[in-house]
């Protein structure tokens, strides 16, 4: 039984993930390779603080800080986007992964910190099926509570960015405002997917939370539908199932890692010529209606 | 060795960093800048020549005189196929930005892991042996044959380019596709011919990288990102549509790179480019020597 | 909501049909079913060259095993997976073998794999053995591991004397590998330094993954060292280092641990002069029988002999079915606990093909002959007994 659970588990956090990218890239138009960046950031704040703090308020801490951190991409981003927001979303998730590595007092460098305590709730320590149950609560409580947003103003100005951003900026809507909330937002999410993880692994690496995850999480949209949030949902479970297939084909003992990640690239690559808009996009995204 | 010697050690080191920057990110400039597209696949293809430039050296024992012309071939093919078979498809129907990047990426990390399937993930290195003998042991360790053959192969290159663009017929249509398609067109000027043109150049300006890349630190599929995100910080630091901007741009992250080892841990050393990547956004987004923000 | 798409549907029966399929993947317990023993270590990436070293030594064992007869007339079947020597890619390989394949001991190695999946195995009882772990940081780190391979801050009490005494070293740089392997490493080295009262130099840390040491190498030399001491364990990046050491005009020494007996280091050539670390000893052409036997065998199937790596993996292999048919004669199963039972009370000394060791269980390490080595003519060679 505790392989489906730590494929649900998996499958929950990548939904948390995929969902709050999605609000960034699929509703705003904000290209973002910094995803793992946020992810990485709650789990860290979980493995240092949940100790000395208690699991909740370490969480909090992490979301407040990848909230905080998501102001240094959106500064610049401000003013520019496109090729310009993803070359800077690259450096601060590269940036990320070498102050992991090399700011050992703070994050035990690139072995990382062990022995994370599980995540409790009134002193009773959730392990397996109880932690799913947690964590399935409080995902689909996330993504009711972005669908709703989605169709909030907010929502409808998000998208109104991504589809004409001059056009909001003539209408005098406060897009620079709009940009700054929805990244602290998603970043604070995807930091409380983090924590979870934290709790769920019981060790944090730098390599856990590194540009490859970023890809990933980005593919999780790309394929399910950039936009839809139902899509990436999808994408969620596509992607969760598919290593795991792969785990079932005999490969000479070392390709399986890379031939993994070139399939990724290959579908990211396939998902654009064939189907732009993701397995469950109904409007192509961005293109002239 | 004094601090002020090894100083200098580092800034000299640096400089050839910085000019082999430079050739790294010269193609992808210009493809930007005239064509349009973000090349994030230029890093795939920087890696692709340099192992057909080590198949063909190393491996096959070629002599150098052939085999860097064959891989630059290869290196050319690539190009000219992305081109063809990625980015023209996908422009003639009108893909956003956002789905070009993707693909772009998508592309980037196939070919990133196809060759890591092929040649294994540590890559591959050749030994510059005799290049690396330093001219001046005692005081200049770092200046050697190698640093060299870099700077000059560097300033040749980049005179060449900016001869090309400034003084041929080619450079100016190069020139005005970059600065306004549509009057370009209106004149006459082959649009297709012209983004193809750049695409081959482009092409054909990683293999002086790659070579470079695969004496020094070799060359490993785990570099292409890094490989493009310096690309692209050496185009944005020099502006776009600035030759000299993007020199100028590589050797000022070289230098700074190595500068930095002299008083923090080598580690730091990628944060600095990304630091001053992000404080020119902040400031002037059009590079030092930029044209106005497209 | 959209409605659910045919896609969706696919996907959705998909996950249920694993979900059905997995609890029934676990091992059965006919007769003469396999006894499965996992090999989690280094198949591709930096350190795959000792990996696929490492797994040829085992094969030995495991080909040997299986011609008398299996273990307990059970076939052994040893089953790989690649950590990449990272821990997430261990976690992962971990978790495979244990959920899908069903075993209970694994073979594993490598600081950051072993980080990694330690607390699992004692989670989950599954016994992890390994002859490819230096870092002493992972002294005591949990009951259900045990290294054969000595833990680096007592090898580096044997190099150090040596670097000193013999080759004349005053002045020593560091070399720190940010990594756990390479910062617990460097932290014996200084400290045993300071003991024997020699100069430090200087310390520099590098990115675990650099492959450019120049810049670091430029303020080593700076501070003009006798030695340098290298605590990365990637072959290939040792080899990097002494290129550009030498190119840079570095004349001194080298000095590393047991990792650095590596193929890759050879490749360098000449510049790989005046290298020096510390390994078992260990000799293809001994006379002892244990070890005649696992050489003839090795050389009958790979046509070279073997070394100091292939001989610790191969008596992992030996190790294991000795404890696993004490197990079977004693009627107890062969899972985690029952084998960590049995071989701590059974096997505190041990004879292998790679020479004598004295396993500690208190905190899974080691105790075994350590000479220093150099290497010379395009081979390592040993030049002194160090203890």
């Amino acid at each position: 039984m505790a392989y489906p659970i730590h494929l649900l588990i998996t499958f929950d956090i990548f939904v948390l993930l995929a969902a709050s990218l999605d609000l960034l890239t699929g509703f705003t138009g904000l290209l973002s390779l910094a995803h793992a960046v946020f992810f990485g950031i709650g789990a860290y704040a979980t493995a240092l603080l949940a100790k000395t703090l208690g699991p909740v308020p370490a969480a909090l801490a992490g979301a407040a800080a990848a909230a905080l951190v998501s102001a240094l991409i959106t500064l610049p981003a401000i003013w520019v986007r496109g090729i310009y927001l993803l070359i800077v979303t690259i450096a601060v998730q590269v940036v990320f992964t070498v102050v992991l590595v090399n700011w050992t007092e703070l994050t035990g460098g690139a072995a990382g910190i062990p022995g994370i305590p599980p995540l409790s709730l009134g002193g009773h320590p959730l392990r397996g099926a109880e932690l799913l149950a947690v964590l399935s609560a409080f995902t689909a409580a996330s993504i009711f509570a972005l669908a709703r947003l989605a169709k909030s103003p907010f929502g409808r100005l998000l998208q109104a960015i991504r589809d004409d951003e001059t056009g909001c900026l003539v209408l005098g809507k406060n897009v620079a405002w709009a940009k700054v909330s929805v990244f602290a937002f998603a970043g604070g999410l995807a930091a409380l997917a983090g924590s979870f993880y934290a709790h769920y692994t019981s060790y944090v690496d730098p390599h856990s939370f590194d540009i490859a995850v970023s890809t990933l999480i980005l593919l999780m949209v790309m394929l399910g539908g950039a936009g839809t949030l139902f899509g990436p949902v999808l994408g969620a479970l596509v992607l969760t199932l598919l290593p795991e297939a792969l785990k079932f084909i005999p490969l000479p003992p070392g390709t399986a890692a890379p031939a993994r990640q070139l399939l990724f690239g290959l579908m990211l690559v396939v998902v654009v010529f064939v189907r732009p808009q993701g397995l469950l996009g109904g409007r192509l995204v961005g293109a002239h209606a | 060795m004094g601090s002020s010697v090894l100083l200098l050690n580092l800034l000299f080191d640096g400089l050839v960093l910085g000019c082999i920057y430079g050739l790294m990110g010269i193609g992808f400039s210009l493809l930007w800048w005239i064509s349009g597209i973000v090349h994030l696949a230029h890093g795939g293809v920087m890696l692709a020549g340099g192992f057909a430039l080590y198949v063909a050296f190393g491996a096959l024992g070629l002599p150098f005189v052939l085999a860097f012309p064959l891989a630059c071939v290869l290196a050319l093919a690539a190009g000219l196929a992305l081109d063809r078979f990625l980015y023209k498809p996908l422009i003639a129907r009108g893909t956003d930005e956002m789905g070009l990047l993707t693909a772009s990426l998508g592309t980037l990390i196939t070919m990133q892991y196809a060759l890591t399937l092929i040649f294994g993930p540590q890559g591959v290195t050749m030994d510059a042996d005799r290049l690396r003998a330093p001219l001046v042991p005692r005081l200049l360790p770092v200046f050697d044959l190698f640093a060299v053959l870099a700077i000059a192969a560097t300033a040749l290159i980049f005179v060449g380019l900016w001869f090309l663009m400034a003084r041929t017929r080619i450079g100016r249509e190069m020139r005005a596709v970059a600065e306004n398609r549509d009057l370009a067109r209106i004149l006459g000027t082959d649009i297709r011919a012209v983004q193809t043109l750049v695409g081959a150049v482009a092409a054909a300006l990683v293999m002086p990288a790659a070579a470079f890349l695969l004496f020094s630190t070799g060359i490993t599929p785990p570099e292409a990102l890094d490989i493009v995100l310096i690309a692209s910080v050496v185009a944005i630091i020099g502006g776009r549509g600035s030759i000299h901007g993007a020199l100028i741009g590589g050797i000022v992250i070289g230098i700074a790179e190595s500068a930095t080892t002299w008083q923090f841990a080598a580690g730091w050393r990628q944060l600095i480019t990304f630091a001053l990547l992000y404080a020119l956004l902040l400031v002037r987004p059009q590079g030092l020597f930029g044209k106005a923000a497209a | 909501m959209t409605k659910l798409s045919t896609i969706t549907r696919l996907a959705i029966s998909a996950f249920g049909a694993i979900m059905l399929a997995a609890p029934s993947v676990s091992p059965g317990h006919a007769q003469s079913a396999p006894l499965k023993v996992g090999f989690l270590m280094p198949l591709t990436g930096g350190s795959s060259k000792l990996g696929q070293l490492m797994l040829e030594g085992a094969t030995i064992g495991v080909d040997e095993v299986n011609a008398s007869g299996g273990v307990g007339g059970h076939p052994l079947q040893l089953i790989p997976e690649d950590s990449q020597g990272l821990s997430k890619n261990g976690i992962d390989g971990f978790r495979k073998l244990v959920d899908i394949d069903g075993v209970h001991v694994i073979i594993t190695g490598f600081t950051p794999v072993v980080v990694g999946v330690a607390p699992l195995s004692k989670e989950a009882k599954v016994y992890l053995i390994s002859a490819s772990t230096a870092s002493p940081a992972l002294r005591g780190i949990s009951p259900y591991f045990q290294s054969t391979w000595m833990y680096d801050d007592e090898t580096v009490r044997r190099i150090l004397p040596y670097a000193q005494k013999t080759l004349g070293v005053k002045r020593l740089a560091v070399l720190t590998a940010l990594n756990d392997l390479g910062e617990s490493l460097a932290a014996s080295v200084k400290q045993e330094w300071q003991r024997l009262g020699g100069t430090l130099a200087i310390e520099e840390g590098h990115q675990a993954q650099e492959i450019n040491f120049r810049p670091s190498l430029l303020k080593i030399i700076a501070a003009r060292p006798d030695a340098i001491y290298f605590t990365n364990s990637n072959g290939k990046q040792a080899a990097q280092f002494i290129r550009q050491a030498r190119d840079l005009g570095f004349e001194g020494y080298i000095l590393s641990f047991g990792a650095f007996e590596d193929p890759e280091v050879l490749a360098v050539g000449a510049k790989a002069a005046k290298t020096y670390y510390t390994a078992p000893p260990y000799d293809p052409n001994a006379s002892a029988e244990r070890s005649r036997k696992f050489v003839d065998a090795f050389r009958a199937k790979y046509d070279r002999l073997p070394n100091i790596h292939q001989a610790n993996h191969y008596d992992l292999i030996m190790m294991i079915k000795a404890v696993a048919e004490k197990l079977m004669r004693d009627g107890k199963p062969v899972d985690g606990e029952d084998f960590r039972a049995a071989i701590t009370a059974s096997m505190a000394q041990y004879d292998g093909a790679a020479g004598p060791y004295r396993l500690n269980f208190q905190d899974g390490s080691t105790l075994r002959a350590t000479i220093v080595k150099t290497v010379r003519d395009g081979a390592f060679v040993k030049v002194a007994d160090a203890d």
